[in-house]
Parts: structure tokens; C-alpha cells; sequence
């Protein structure tokens, strides 16, 4: 079984990335929270039988919280929009940043929303974890020819759905 | 013109395209203005988002949660050491704590031990003894045409006829109460029992296969049989109990009780109108006369201190009869207190004397 230190060295490197993961994902602080609660006593239960490879299993824990978020989203089927204190980073005009950044959240999120649960997960590893191709087709154990066409595909609908909302005019 | 698709412009948006991929594809952006606002909208989209901190409850709780699933899992001796390891300081103070008690606790103990017996197996001229010093658990068989007398400390005298069959079952001495306990089994013959020590730092009771007999007297005669127990006092009173029906009853001197496994009967008789008690008298009627336990004197016996201190003696006679060679006579050889000595040759002419006495009537 996983050790006491083993486990708190685990959540403290990836605790971040997978909460943020779950959080674009789920669109939910809450939900996030408790999926990631989640995900981390499937790894415990997994190491009362199992021996943890350390080396696999940031691709264990993404897979548990993809699984798990997906099975929220079926249950829930999400309609409200994320968290209205989420936030981006870039942004070209510091004056209009908070009409902008809400306008364009809104727009990217809902875009996402029509989307499969596997493109909106290569979307936000692509977007917020800075993953290659490679790291997200095994940490979603899917091919990289998938995810590079989920991605080209995800991009295509939300640039699309951007222009349909006259974005590329602003910009 | 050819334009850029989404990964191309995704990729260079990420700067992950090659030096050579890069410059082919900046060339075509500076002359193509949809590719241009395409790339715009993908960087807007791909813009990393301000990541969020979930609430630290969380890692506590999946602790907590860790820590129930090893409890679980957790061998016996695992869950000692975990917990050991998780109290080391309470329970070593606690560990003090015990040992300085139980440290405490040993140098106050009681000094009890078991109490020997000696028993005086007279020879073929019946002028001296041989002796046995038996402790708890032996038993003590009187073969045919012999004779033998036990003595519990110097607190019970025990004349035992050819055929008696006793054990020794409790002899101990509780210091802290300073008080002696005795217990005896009783198979079959007869036996004169008589006390010499206070009741009241004494208790002792003897077992037949029909009666538990607890004495407040002084002197009795038990004859056990396979028709019954009979029981005759000479002096003081005797608790009958029937083990069988679990009467009990007070029993008075000049009268004979015999315990059944029906009942307990009674009548009054003249001591040596008891054929068996005539005989039993008569049968030591030599060692009366001529009783001298000399240097084997129990009451000259450092064991004999009336402490049982001396318990660990060195008889170790197994749990079955007597074989009473010379060979394993011991030799007890402390010779102070002669008083003793004489008191209790006083009470055996006394007592001979009453038996001629009433024999005379």
C-alpha cells in the first residue's frame, strides 16, 4: 500500500494541474474538489493491491480524473457556463481586459460545451498543461494521429464558433 | 495560396514549430490576413488559464481516509508498532508508571508459601522413627501392619492407621493474613486428628468421598469406608457437610456421625464402645507409651517456624504411596526449643492416659 509520505509527496506535484484539469473540464470549483478527492482514493485503493509504478502514474491519476469527470458531465449534463472568477491571462487591451476576457470565456466555454469530453480534455492539456501531443495521447492511452485530430477539429469549432460571435472582427 | 491549417498556426502560436516550418509559415502570415486573424483567435483561445488552488481540506481528508484503509489492512503487530510509533511518548511514560507500581507491588508482597509436613513412620521396635517431609500434593498410603504420624507444622497431629489413605491437597501459609490453610483428601482407613494451633490463625478441612469436614475442635477420629464416612469427636465441634445432599451440620463431641450418600446420621456413644476407635487407640498404644521423636522432632525443624518460610525443602516424593524404606529418611537436625518438644509429649501421655481412663469404666 502506498505509504503515508508517498502519498503527499504524490498530491503535492500534481494536486495543481489535476484539480485545474477537472476544474476547465467540469467548469465547477466544487465539483473539481471533489473529483479530486476522488481520484486520489482510487489511487489509494489501487495500492492496496497494486504496486504503484511512480514513474506511470501521472498517467493513472489524469485517466482516474478524465474517467471520473466524464461520468460527472453524463450524470450532470452541464449547461451553466464556468465559474464566473475564472480568469485568462492574455489579454491585448488592458481596458477593455474584464468585457473582453468574460466576453471571450464565455464564448470558448460554451464552444467547449458542445464538444466530446476527449476533445475538451486534449484542449485544456494542450491550453493549460503545455502537453505535446505525445504526452496527452498516453496520458489519455489514445493514439497521437486522435488527439492530433481532436485537436485540429476542437480548434476548428471554437474558431469557428468565435467568428460566428464576430470575434475576429475585434481582434 | 495555399493556407496555414489550425495545428500549423496552433503550433506556431505554442512556438513549437521548426527554424525552417517557422519562417515558411511567417512569410505566408505576412501576406495572408485571414491565417493572420486565424492565428490571433487561436492564441486568444490557447491563452493559458490563471490555474486555481483547491481548498487544503482536501489532502487532509484523503489522509484521514489513508489512514483508515491501513488500519485496516494493517497486521496486528503492524497496527502495534504503527501505534507505538504514533504514542511512543505516553505509553513510555505509562510503561514508567506500571513498572514503578508493579516494582512497588513486588517488594510488598505477601510471603506465603507452602507449609511441609513431616511424617514419623516408627520402626520394627516402634522406639524410633523414620521421616518424610512432604509437601502439597503428596499422598500418604499406611500399608498393612504399620502405623504413621503426619504433623502439619505443629498445628495438626494426624495418627494414621494401617490401610489410611490421605493426601496432602493445600498447605500454605499467607503471610499477609498470617494465616494457615490446610486441605486433605481422605480415600479410606482411619485417622485420629487432633489440633494443636488456634482456629483463628488456622483454617483446615478435610474431603471424603461422602463429607467435607471443617473442624472447630480440638480432636477426631474419621473412619472412611465404602459404606460411608464416620466420624467420631472426642473434643470440641465439627462442620459435617454431605457432598452428596449438601446438608450440613454442627457436630457435637460424644457422638458419632456417619455421612452417606443418602444422609447424615447420629448417636450418642461412650468413645471405646466404638470397636474401631478401641482398636485404633490400641495400635498406638506402643508409640504413647514410648514416643520419642528425637532428633527428627517436627517442633525441633528450622521448616517448623510456623511461617512455612521453609517451603522449598528438598522431598520430592511423587504423587502415589509411601514405599517406607530406611533409605529415604531424612534427617531434620536443628535441636533448639526442647519446650515445644516436651509440650507435646505431655499431650501425648494425656491423651494415652484419658484412653486407659475410660477403658478402666
Amino acid at each position: 500500500m502506498i505509504s503515508r509520505e508517498e502519498l503527499i509527496s504524490l498530491y503535492s506535484t500534481y494536486y495543481k494541474e489535476i484539480f485545474n484539469y477537472i476544474y476547465h473540464l467540469t467548469g465547477s470549483y466544487e465539483t473539481a474538489e471533489d473529483i479530486l478527492h476522488e481520484t486520489f482514493i482510487k489511487i489509494i485503493e489501487y495500492s492496496n493491491n497494486n504496486t504503484i509504478n511512480f514513474n506511470t502514474v501521472k498517467s493513472f491519476l489524469y485517466r482516474t480524473a478524465h474517467n471520473l469527470s466524464i461520468n460527472y458531465l453524463k450524470k450532470n449534463k452541464i449547461t451553466e457556463s464556468i465559474d464566473e472568477d475564472s480568469n485568462y491571462l492574455l489579454v491585448t487591451n488592458p481596458v477593455d481586459e474584464d468585457v473582453f476576457t468574460k466576453e471571450i470565456k464565455k464564448e470558448i466555454t460554451n464552444a467547449l460545451q458542445t464538444l466530446d469530453t476527449i476533445s475538451c480534455s486534449i484542449f485544456i492539456m494542450k491550453r493549460d498543461n503545455n502537453y505535446t501531443n505525445e504526452e496527452i495521447a498516453k496520458l489519455l492511452h489514445i493514439s497521437e494521429r486522435t488527439v492530433r485530430r481532436k485537436l485540429q477539429a476542437t480548434l476548428l469549432h471554437i474558431l469557428s464558433h468565435l467568428k460566428n460571435k464576430g470575434f475576429d472582427e475585434i481582434l | 495560396m495555399k493556407h496555414l491549417d489550425e495545428l500549423t498556426l496552433l503550433a506556431l502560436a505554442k512556438n513549437e514549430l521548426t527554424s525552417v516550418s517557422k519562417k515558411s509559415a511567417t512569410m505566408h502570415l505576412e501576406q495572408c490576413t485571414d491565417c493572420k486573424k486565424k492565428l490571433q483567435l487561436i492564441q486568444v483561445t490557447i491563452a493559458p488559464q490563471k490555474p486555481r488552488e483547491p481548498s487544503k481540506d482536501i489532502l487532509s481528508d484523503i489522509l484521514h481516509y489513508h489512514s483508515q484503509m491501513q488500519s485496516i489492512k494493517m497486521s496486528f503487530i503492524q497496527k502495534m508498532y504503527h501505534y507505538i510509533q504514533l504514542h511512543r511518548r505516553p505509553l513510555a511514560l505509562s510503561l514508567g508508571i506500571v513498572i514503578g507500581i508493579a516494582i512497588a507491588l513486588f517488594t510488598k508482597l505477601p510471603d506465603s508459601g507452602s507449609i511441609p509436613h513431616i511424617l514419623y513412620i516408627p520402626d520394627a521396635s516402634r522406639s524410633k522413627f523414620h521421616t518424610k517431609t512432604l509437601n502439597e500434593g503428596h499422598r500418604i498410603i499406611i500399608q498393612e501392619n504399620s502405623t504413621a504420624m503426619l504433623f502439619a507444622n505443629n498445628d495438626i497431629r494426624f495418627q494414621l492407621n494401617a490401610g489410611a489413605d490421605i493426601t496432602i491437597t493445600r498447605s500454605y501459609f499467607n503471610s499477609s493474613l498470617s494465616r494457615k490453610t490446610y486441605i486433605y483428601e481422605i480415600y479410606g482407613g482411619i485417622v485420629n486428628v487432633k489440633s494443636f494451633a488456634s482456629h483463628q490463625s488456622m483454617h483446615y478441612e478435610l474431603k471424603t468421598p461422602d463429607a467435607l469436614i471443617q473442624p472447630s475442635g480440638t480432636e477426631f477420629y474419621v473412619n472412611v469406608s465404602s459404606e460411608g464416612t464416620h466420624i467420631y469427636i472426642v473434643e470440641g465441634s465439627v462442620i459435617l457437610h454431605n457432598t452428596a445432599t449438601h446438608e450440613a451440620i454442627e457436630a457435637e463431641a460424644g457422638k458419632l456421625y456417619t455421612i452417606t450418600k443418602h444422609n447424615i446420621t447420629y448417636f450418642d456413644i461412650a468413645k471405646y464402645e466404638l470397636q474401631w476407635i478401641h482398636d485404633f487407640d490400641m495400635s498406638f498404644k506402643d508409640l504413647s507409651d514410648n514416643i520419642d521423636f528425637g532428633e527428627y522432632s517436627a517442633i525441633h525443624s528450622n521448616i517448623n517456624d510456623n511461617t512455612g518460610k521453609e517451603c522449598s525443602t528438598k522431598a520430592n516424593l511423587e504423587k502415589d504411596s509411601l514405599p517406607f524404606s530406611n533409605e529415604d529418611t531424612e534427617s531434620l537436625k536443628n535441636k533448639n526449643d526442647i519446650k515445644d518438644m516436651k509440650e507435646l509429649k505431655n499431650e501425648m501421655r494425656q491423651l494415652k492416659k484419658e484412653s486407659k481412663h475410660k477403658q478402666g469404666k
